[in-house]
């Protein structure tokens, strides 16, 4: 009986001992393991990750390829604004005044000059253009330095056919739109008849259908420096005729030509005196009360 | 005397089996946190590399299109000048 407790005990105590050095060899292997594993997990705490915003990326890049719509899209929504405040202006609801200064027949050298005395008054113009080669720094200029490049019709030959049909004055207008489009990637929506709207006579209701068909409006003006007149004219008489021509008016398209020294050397004096008088300078747009 | 040597190593197994049962969950504990940390870089670094080429063919477009970003910018100031003049 002894004999069978004594190798019942033997059994137990082997079976114990050997559980308990299974046990301590288990706890050693894994707290060993843990060691190195919790070394490892303080090295990848260290590295630093970061959130990475590509979805503002991706819109970026959207937005840059779509630029030509979205410069188009917000040019529309400035000349609509400039309607609006026209409208207001010509309600009595605006104290503001706006000065449309237009240079027509160019451009020539003379357009470099007066170029550099827009930009260094921070003043926007309109520039009715004609064909001309050699000169295709000038038209891109205009555009660049923000300022409107319109239709003058390429010859600008008023008694030499010009007015002889509709279709003769429509191809010259499709002539210069189709050469500026190709020089400055800029389409004209801006007409002017070289020597007036009135200047057409009897043709005028067919060429301003065909404009409308084409989706311009023709500009004329409402105050001049006289300087399409005479060459020579004196700057004192441009002077006059620009002050006669601009009283009491609130909304002026001013009439003048960047070939003409004597407009020119007032060009200063008259930003001056529109600014002293309230005025904005603002580019012609096919928007505005102004264009027909 | 063979009953305490008994109790002595039952109570011994008891003792390393709690030891072994804790450094058991450690480990697991540990290694599920280095599998998230490393998921975690993983995905931070295949979002870099895209990221890095999205900034890439951005940089390219602005190089390509900047005359045109700064237009934008510029009719926009201009806009902003009237609508003050509206208000």
């Amino acid at each position: 009986m002894e004999s069978r407790n004594n190798r019942i005990f033997g059994l137990v105590v082997t079976f114990l001992s050997i559980l308990l050095i299974g046990l301590s060899y288990l706890y050693f292997y894994y707290t060993s393991e843990n060691r190195s594993l919790r070394s490892k997990l303080t090295a990848l705490s260290l590295v630093e990750t970061q959130v990475y915003d590509i979805e503002s990326i991706d819109k970026q890049i959207e937005d840059y390829k779509n630029i030509d719509e979205a410069i188009k899209n917000k040019y529309d929504e400035y000349y609509s604004n400039i309607a609006k405040l026209e409208e207001k202006i010509t309600k009595g609801e605006s104290s503001v005044k706006i000065a449309y200064l237009t240079f027509d027949d160019g451009p020539y050298d003379l357009t470099y000059k007066v170029l550099d005395t827009l930009k260094a008054n921070n003043v926007r113009a309109t520039f009715f253009v004609l064909g001309k080669d050699g000169v295709e720094d000038r038209y891109k200029r205009i555009v660049n330095e923000g300022h409107t490049l319109a239709n003058h019709t390429y010859y600008h030959n008023i008694g030499k056919g010009l007015y002889d049909s509709v279709d003769g004055f429509i191809s010259q207008v499709d002539k210069l739109e189709n050469y500026l489009y190709d020089i400055t990637g800029y389409r004209t929506t801006l007409v002017r008849f070289p020597g007036g709207s009135p200047t057409a006579k009897g043709l005028k209701d067919g060429i301003v259908n065909e404009l409308h068909n084409r989706g311009y409006k023709y500009v004329d003006w409402t105050s001049e420096t006289g300087d399409g007149s005479s060459k020579k004219l004196a700057q004192k008489d441009t002077w006059a005729w620009y002050q006669d021509t601009t009283r009491d008016k609130d909304i002026i398209v001013l009439l003048m030509h960047d070939y003409n020294y004597s407009t020119y050397n007032n060009l200063q004096r008259i930003i001056d005196d529109l600014k002293a008088r309230g005025f904005i300078f603002l580019p012609l747009h096919n928007k505005s009360i102004m264009a027909n | 005397m063979k009953k305490l040597v008994i109790g002595i190593l039952f109570l011994g197994v008891l003792v390393m089996g709690y030891f072994t049962y804790n450094a058991v969950c450690d480990n697991k504990h540990v290694k599920n946190k280095i599998n998230i940390l490393s998921d975690n870089i993983l995905k931070s670094n295949q979002e870099k590399e895209v990221y890095d080429s999205k900034m890439k063919e951005l940089d390219e477009i602005k190089e390509k299109n900047g005359d045109k970003a700064i237009k934008y910018e510029e009719v926009e100031a201009w806009n902003q000048e009237i609508i003050e003049y509206l208000d």
